[in-house]
């Protein structure tokens, strides 16, 4: 009896102690303010390793890229970043939320880079009232205000999904497609609004679906309609995109095909189509500067995609909400969501101007086309 | 019936089925032999995988290879057999035979647990990006190879898929005839039927039970290869999808035979392609199909096609 009392006693000190460590660093004490006269907490989260690990180096390397110049130019407060890998699993997500979330001292967001993972976090964000932005999250109804903290840089698959029909329809004159998703948030949404824009132009239009772990394309490809003039890929994974070109060519099916933003990402199908939500800033102007210092750090072959700019401005737009929410030395994570929505740069490394309506879509937001030729992507007018 | 599909899809199903049926090889060799199910197998396959990629780019790559690509692909698999058999070796010294005569959840769980070492380890090592074996280049680099688009009738089938298809038939045909007529053979089945009884007529169980991982897990360096020739893209974690689809193989098959294992093998990936061909959303309902074929043929023979039932004394 006196063990089972004396258990008891411990587990109801542990109980108490583990109590007041999480109210200690419970996010409700930002709701006074913390202190960030000299030093303010950043997070970035976004899928560093898995998958889609490529373009995960690429967007936290450019999300962090204005964090660290701000730092450099010792503005007040200093960013102390903390990071977090998504893994692109939304369950590791979700797990990586809630330590940002419990950290008092962090004040914003950046990323994720997916929209699984934008849905993931979601819920756990908006209990903590902590502001997030993603740079390529494309999903239509990431913004339809279930998510009150998230803000977006990159144009809503609607936007895409109408670029995208109109160029098929418009340019390249299509009269059968095969559109494939790969079920995740993001494909399977994006191919349904493209195959319904089709449909609505009399397109006759056929759908698949398959896995992110799908390693074998070929009985997809073989099923498919004989009068198929083009095959629209709304895959995440670009290796996955390239597979399924080189397996049309290895049944000799010599048809058109259009890629979603990742065929972006180093996808070598020479005449294949890729919409996406970037601009090719490596020749820009104004973005040199950056480019070169991204270099400088991160090597000569660091690559640039659509991504890396997208995620640079995503940095840019929480440090710099961060830094006016700490004028006066203190700051809240509503203050600092306040901030993100009154952003109104002028220009960006892009050249677009950034600010957001209240739904947290960046105004003006829009798609591009390129063509992958020999030597690489190039812009289609 | 569109025979040209048809038959295009019995191709597909086929390449699928062969790198299943060479990792259920596996499954059922140290099944047979030790009653263990070897998770750490799947892993094995993809260490395999690796291999092959790196001795591949190694050699200057796919576009430009620094041997004739007939010999660098012999190294390929080679390089893989060795390092995948010594690795099945490994495991099985110091995870499983210090285990051998403890209860049987406790291989099972240290099973487990050396899947997730190697899946981790790779993770590690290799890092977690997808690597590309980038076969279709072996078109366009310095020795020509027709790695696409050969024509055959209705067929447009590439080497590789012949290569995969025709590299497991006589893989099968060698361990049926090895385990059948030579010394090693005998001691595998000697052990498989009584290891006890098999020690006592002087065979050293000990020797056979290694030489089964051996066998075993080179073989699944050579699907490791096949895979990454014919799908390009290898990462970390290919050795648990394939590993389970394989599992589910050699006991569609009936798990401890090898022709079962093979069987097992191209069923699943038939099954896997004509559900893509023929069932309306196929793919997005792939894996239902396949283990509910499983189910179907564990309840009309519970031992697999063909397998067989154990005679206990009772």
């Amino acid at each position: 009896m006196r063990k089972l009392l004396g258990f008891a006693l411990a587990a109801g000190a542990l109980a108490v102690g583990a109590a007041f460590v999480g109210t200690a660093k419970a996010p409700s004490a930002t709701a006074a303010g913390v202190n960030c006269s000299s030093s303010a907490g950043v997070a970035y989260f976004g899928p560093t390793t898995g998958p889609v690990a490529s373009i995960g180096a690429e967007l936290r390397d450019f999300s962090l890229l204005y964090a660290q110049q701000w730092n450099a130019a010792h503005k007040k407060p200093t960013m102390n970043i903390t990071e977090g890998d998504t893994k692109f699993d939304p369950a590791v997500t979700s797990t990586v939320a809630q330590k940002f979330a419990s950290d008092s001292s962090i004040l914003g967001v950046i990323g994720p880079g997916a929209s699984q993972e934008v849905l993931a976090a979601g819920p756990i964000f908006k209990k903590a009232g902590l502001g997030y932005v993603a740079a390529s999250a494309t999903r239509e109804s990431l913004t339809n205000g279930s998510l009150p903290t998230f803000l977006r840089i990159a144009a809503p698959d609607s936007v895409q999904a109408k670029s995208t029909a109109a160029f098929m329809i418009g340019k390249l004159h299509v009269k059968s497609v095969l559109a494939v998703d790969d079920q995740s948030a993001y494909g399977k949404p994006l191919a349904d609004a493209v195959a319904k824009l089709l449909k609505a132009a009399h397109v006759k239009v056929a759908r698949q679906s398959v896995t992110q772990k799908t390693s074998d394309f070929s009985s997809v490809i073989t099923s498919m309609a004989g009068d198929t003039d083009l095959v629209y890929l709304a895959i995440q994974i670009p290796q996955k995109m390239q597979l399924f070109g080189n397996q049309l060519k290895e049944q000799g099916k010599n048809v058109k095909v259009f890629l979603s933003d990742a065929g972006g990402s180093g996808v070598n199908l020479p005449g294949a189509y890729f919409s996406t939500f970037g601009p090719d800033i490596t020749h820009y102007g104004p973005a040199q500067s950056i480019l070169k210092l991204y270099h400088q750090k991160y090597g000569a072959k660091a690559p640039v995609t659509a991504f890396g700019p997208l995620a640079y401005v995503s940095g840019q737009v929480v440090v710099d909400a961060i830094g006016r929410a700490c004028k006066d030395g203190t700051a809240t994570r509503a203050e600092v969501l306040k901030e993100l929505h009154n952003t109104h740069l002028k220009t960006s490394i892009f050249g677009d101007p950034i600010s957001f309506n209240s739904h947290g879509d960046r105004i003006g937001a829009h798609f591009f086309q390129f063509q992958i030729t020999k030597k690489g992507p190039v812009p289609v007018k | 019936m569109n025979w040209d599909q048809f038959v295009q899809l019995t191709v597909n199903g086929l390449t699928d089925g062969s790198v299943y049926a060479l990792i259920a090889l596996g499954f059922s060799i140290v099944y047979g032999i030790l009653k263990l199910l070897n998770f750490a197998h799947g892993d094995v396959f993809m260490i395999g995988a690796f291999i092959g990629y790196f001795v591949l780019t190694g050699f200057g790559g796919p576009l430009n290879p620094d041997m004739p690509l007939p010999l660098l692909l012999i190294l390929m698999f080679l390089c893989a057999m060795l390092g995948c058999g010594a690795l099945g070796v490994v495991i099985e010294r110091f995870a499983y035979r210090p285990l051998r005569d403890a209860p049987r959840i406790a291989p099972l769980i240290s099973a487990l647990g050396v899947s997730f070492l190697i899946q981790n380890s790779a993770l590690l090592l290799f890092g977690a990006d997808i690597r590309s074996y980038d076969s279709a280049d072996l078109a366009n680099g310095h020795y020509a190879f027709p790695s696409y688009g050969i024509q055959w009738g209705p067929l447009q089938l590439s080497i590789i898929r012949i290569l995969t298809i025709s590299l497991t038939i006589v893989i099968c045909i060698a361990l049926t005839q090895g385990i059948a007529r030579t010394q090693l053979g005998k001691a595998m089945r000697a052990t498989s039927y009584d290891r006890e009884a098999a020690q006592m007529m002087g065979i050293d169980t000990d020797r056979v039970i290694a030489s089964a991982f051996f066998i075993g897990s080179a073989i699944a360096g050579v699907a490791g290869v096949m895979f990454g020739l014919a799908f390009d893209n290898i990462f970390h974690l290919i050795g648990f999808e394939n590993g389970l689809k394989a599992f589910t193989a050699s006991v569609v098959g009936g798990i401890g035979s090898i022709p079962g294992a093979a069987l097992g093998g191209i069923v699943v990936g038939l099954a896997e392609s004509y559900s893509t061909g023929y069932i309306p959303n196929g793919t997005t309902y792939q894996d239902l199909w396949v283990f509910s074929l499983l189910i179907v043929v564990l309840l009309v023979r519970p031992t697999g096609l063909l397998g067989k039932a154990d005679i206990r004394k009772v």
